[in-house]
């Protein structure tokens, strides 16, 4: 078992375990988290599930592929990689991703510049199996000698052996990254190590039919058969935010009302449905503010429409694209003016950047954040506000899909500013941010011990970095607000919170923007957020 | 004769091959976007913290705005100083920069002495070229010369690199640093400024007018000799490894990390992706259904899985 000076060739070797984290490794948090006896105690995988599965990339598994019982099986999961591979390189195949993939392919210098720009390696203690690199160069070894044949290709670009081995850790290798693309960003060249899990995930997933669960056969697959990944209906969606309505309105004092399928209305709001099940008060939140505002807004009952959620995004295309389709299809029945994606970072980039190429004439509806909507009515006059009932330490998470790689960095800046008194930044912020650990569809995955790592690791450098922005009071008698107006990101924030107690010992809680601004409304009840009901 | 006719062949191999390369990632189809921020042409104001148009209540109606100057602020720091390595991997900027600076100054140093070979050496503006032409020889043949032997070190010892350094790496290196050896041998021998056959400058001008007066009769130096050929035979090899970076950076940067053009109705960019949208693929696993018959737009818009059992 390695921790250290893993070798790239040892991907393919028929050792016991790969790599290990050692939680004495892990990098410091502040107090009162620094006790690493206070760490908890990762679960064990358990003899006759390491027995069936393949368990040998490090301490946990995400997807769990089986192990091959015969020769030939081993040949056929072989086969069918490198036969994925090769589509990878196919305009046929893969025109959505082509060219990004050969020139990520043929101009890495190895210089490792991008390395410590990961959160999951440094957080691990700089372990190698967890470099941004590590999985690029087995991936473009392989594709040098196994696809393109290239002669000398052990010389110029280094030598790996492929065996059923080699890809079922890849497999397992492919989920532990984020695609946050903070490495891509410090790439001197444009190389993106991102791009290549991604790309990884594709080949599994469109040419093997192997994905995490969570994802596919929970995730996109469930929304498109029954409507959300949830699992919620067209007739249990709309009664769910009947009852949020009937709670919201007790709560603020005033008459909150949603609406569906209006035509011609202007905007179509679509939140993660995940909100409805595990934040009601977002949704909730949106509809007092839109309806305070007077803009014409509606949900739609459609299946697949009420639910903005695109998982597709981490490791399909097909997928991917038929849920924007859905998504579009759904607004341009209705004839709306736009369609505003709520408080959800992936949906944001799934349905307007990335589909903005899947999606031509007149399924090509216009596209917005709610974040430039929610600025227009914070700034508009229509509402009042009283920024002293948020006169508490605020800080904000910047979801990776909706800052780094959408550009959409102010908007929410200058709410928070202008009603959170005590508002502050994390270090860094912004676009160079640190992705909440839960990206590409960790939050939702707990298979296993899974849960471990994707919080003790990949989740740590975004709880240090919490913990750090409010290091004036850090104790648990001051309230404290942590703003994150991404569904996937807040799972993730909820998921370590709980892990590490910080309610208790710090008095930290999370929450979304639209609740920050509802709660510095006037005109609603004081006491909008809670620290008592969270959790 | 014979090297005259080897720089033909190398440059017309160099040229054929950055082209080739070039016009190969220039061709595939249209893709997805990737943007990743700060995207520089956004203008001064919102590179400064990464912001984009999606930031516009909107975005759709209001004119798009691309900064060209903004994006040179960008694109200049990196050519020139290597801004991306020194802010994210210091310990290697130094070896990074003095090795491609030297490289610049190396080929400004060959575009000088081509201009003063056809503005005549001996004419007062060939001679401040050659002067500047013999500066940029030496400083870039020592900067990169040292730029490589660091590079070298790091490749060969530094923990973090040294897992993936590969034979290939260590070849490109010393290929290159043989270019700045020769060079600065060459130097070392004969008189760096002189003009005319006396001075390596004015060797270099003689075989570069004979180069384009088809005249192989210059005599020239062995160790110019040996600095030339070196030289051309890394032009012939570099094109088909990973430094044709030098020229396919274009795309990761202005077609990808940058490229944030919205698709708009009735656009070029509308057409090329409905052309790829009407590609066949052949994916293999159940539940895409391709059959290699189907479209993508077949695939992505018919009704799955909802015949499936929960």
């Amino acid at each position: 078992m390695k921790k250290n000076k893993l070798k790239i060739k040892d991907i393919s070797k028929n050792s016991e375990q790969l790599a290990h984290v050692d939680l004495q490794d892990l990098t410091p948090l502040p107090p009162p988290y620094d006790k690493i006896e206070d760490e908890p105690v990762w679960k064990e995988l358990k003899p006759e599930y390491k027995e069936e599965f393949e368990c040998t990339l490090d301490d946990t598994v995400a997807v769990g592929v089986p192990k091959p019982k015969t020769p030939e099986e081993e040949k056929v999961l072989v086969d069918k990689f490198v036969s994925g591979l090769e589509k990878l390189f196919q305009k046929e195949n893969n025109w959505t991703f082509l060219q990004q993939l050969m020139l990520t392919l043929d101009h890495c210098a190895k210089c490792q510049t991008c390395v410590d720009a990961c959160p999951v390696y440094e957080a691990s203690g700089n372990n190698d199996l967890y470099r941004p690199t590590y999985r690029s160069e087995i991936w473009r070894r392989i594709v040098k000698k196994y696809v393109q044949k290239k002669p000398l290709a052990s010389f110029t670009d280094g030598d790996i052996d492929l065996n059923w081995r080699t890809v079922a850790r890849l497999i397992e290798l492919s989920y532990r990254c984020t695609i946050c693309r903070r490495c891509a960003q410090t790439c001197p060249i444009g190389v993106d190590n991102a791009l290549v899990t991604h790309e990884l995930r594709k080949v599994f997933s469109q040419e093997m039919g192997i994905a995490a669960k969570e994802i596919h056969e929970k995730g996109s697959v469930l929304q498109l058969k029954v409507g959300s990944s949830t699992g919620m209906n067209s007739e249990v969606v709309k009664d769910n935010i009947e009852f949020i309505d009937e709670d919201m309105s007790d709560i603020t004092g005033l008459e909150v009302k949603s609406h569906w399928d209006v035509e011609g209305a202007d905007v179509l709001l679509i939140h993660n449905a995940g909100e409805i099940i595990a934040w009601p008060e977002n949704p909730g939140a949106f509809a007092i503010i839109l309806e305070a505002a007077g803009i014409s807004w509606t949900l739609s009952s459609e299946a697949v429409a009420y639910d903005g959620i695109n998982y597709g995004l981490w490791y399909d295309d097909v997928q991917l694209a038929r849920v924007a389709i859905k998504h579009a299809q759904a607004a341009k029945k209705l004839g709306v003016k736009k369609i505003v994606v709520g408080e959800c970072g992936h949906a944001h980039k799934a349905l307007t950047v990335i589909a903005d190429r899947v999606l031509t004439g007149e399924l090509n509806v216009p596209r917005e954040s709610a974040m430039t909507l929610l600025e227009d009515i914070v700034f508009s006059g229509k509402i009042k506000f009283d920024p002293s009932r948020n006169n508490f330490p605020v800080t904000l998470h910047d979801p990776c899909n909706m800052v780094r790689l959408m550009g959409i960095v102010e908007p929410q800046r200058r709410i928070l500013r202008y009603l959170c008194p005590q508002f502050r930044e994390m270090t860094p912020h912004g676009v160079h941010n640190y992705c909440c650990g839960g990206g590409s569809g960790f939050a939702i995955m707990s298979p296993n011990n899974f849960q471990n790592w994707r919080i003790a690791v990949s989740g740590r450098k975004k709880f240090k970095q919490t913990l750090d922005a409010f290091s004036d009071c850090p104790g648990p008698e001051t309230k404290k607000y942590l703003c994150a107006p991404c569904s996937n990101c807040k799972g993730q924030i909820r998921d370590i919170f709980q892990y590490y107690d910080a309610k208790e010992k710090s008095n930290l809680i999370y929450g979304g923007l639209v609740e920050l601004i509802v709660n510095a409304m006037v005109d609603v009840k004081e006491g909008f957020i809670s620290w008592e009901d969270t959790f | 004769m014979i090297l005259n006719i080897a720089t033909y062949l190398s440059m017309l191999i160099f040229l054929i091959t950055v082209l080739y390369r070039f016009l190969r990632i220039a061709n595939t189809p249209a893709h997805l976007r990737w943007d990743l921020y700060p995207v520089p042409h956004e203008g001064f104001k919102k590179a400064k913290y990464g912001g984009s148009y999606y930031e516009e209540l909107d975005w759709w109606t209001k004119p798009r705005h691309v900064s060209k100057a903004s994006e040179l602020s960008a694109m200049i720091p990196e050519i020139i100083l290597l801004k991306g390595v020194w802010e994210s991997n210091k310990s290697l900027w130094f070896w990074s920069w003095a090795f491609h600076f030297g490289l610049y100054l190396a080929i400004f140093m060959a575009v000088l002495v081509i201009a003063s070979a056809i503005a005549g050496p001996v004419t007062a503006f060939g001679a401040v070229l050659t002067k500047i032409a013999g500066f940029s020889a030496i400083i870039g043949y020592l900067l990169g010369g040292i730029g490589c032997v660091g590079m070298l070190f790091k490749r060969l010892f530094d923990s973090k690199l040294k897992p993936y350094t590969t034979p290939g790496s260590i070849f490109n290196l010393i290929f290159i640093l043989a270019i700045f050896v020769t060079g600065l041998k060459a130097i070392s021998e004969i008189n760096l400024f002189t003009t005319g056959q006396s001075g390596l400058i004015g060797q270099l001008q003689i075989f570069v007018s004979g180069l384009t007066g088809f005249d192989s009769t210059a005599e020239i130096n062995r160790s110019v000799i040996w600095h030339i050929g070196v030289t051309l035979a890394f032009m012939v090899y570099m094109p088909f490894t990973h430094m044709a970076h030098f020229v396919l950076k274009w795309f990761t940067y202005h077609s990808i990390r940058w490229n944030d053009e919205p698709n708009k109705a009735g656009s070029k960019l509308e057409e090329d992706i409905t052309k790829s949208l009407n590609f066949k693929p052949t994916w293999a696993a159940d539940h895409i259904r391709a059959d290699g018959k189907k479209t993508w737009v077949d695939i992505a818009t018919e009704e799955v899985f909802k015949d499936e059992k929960k």
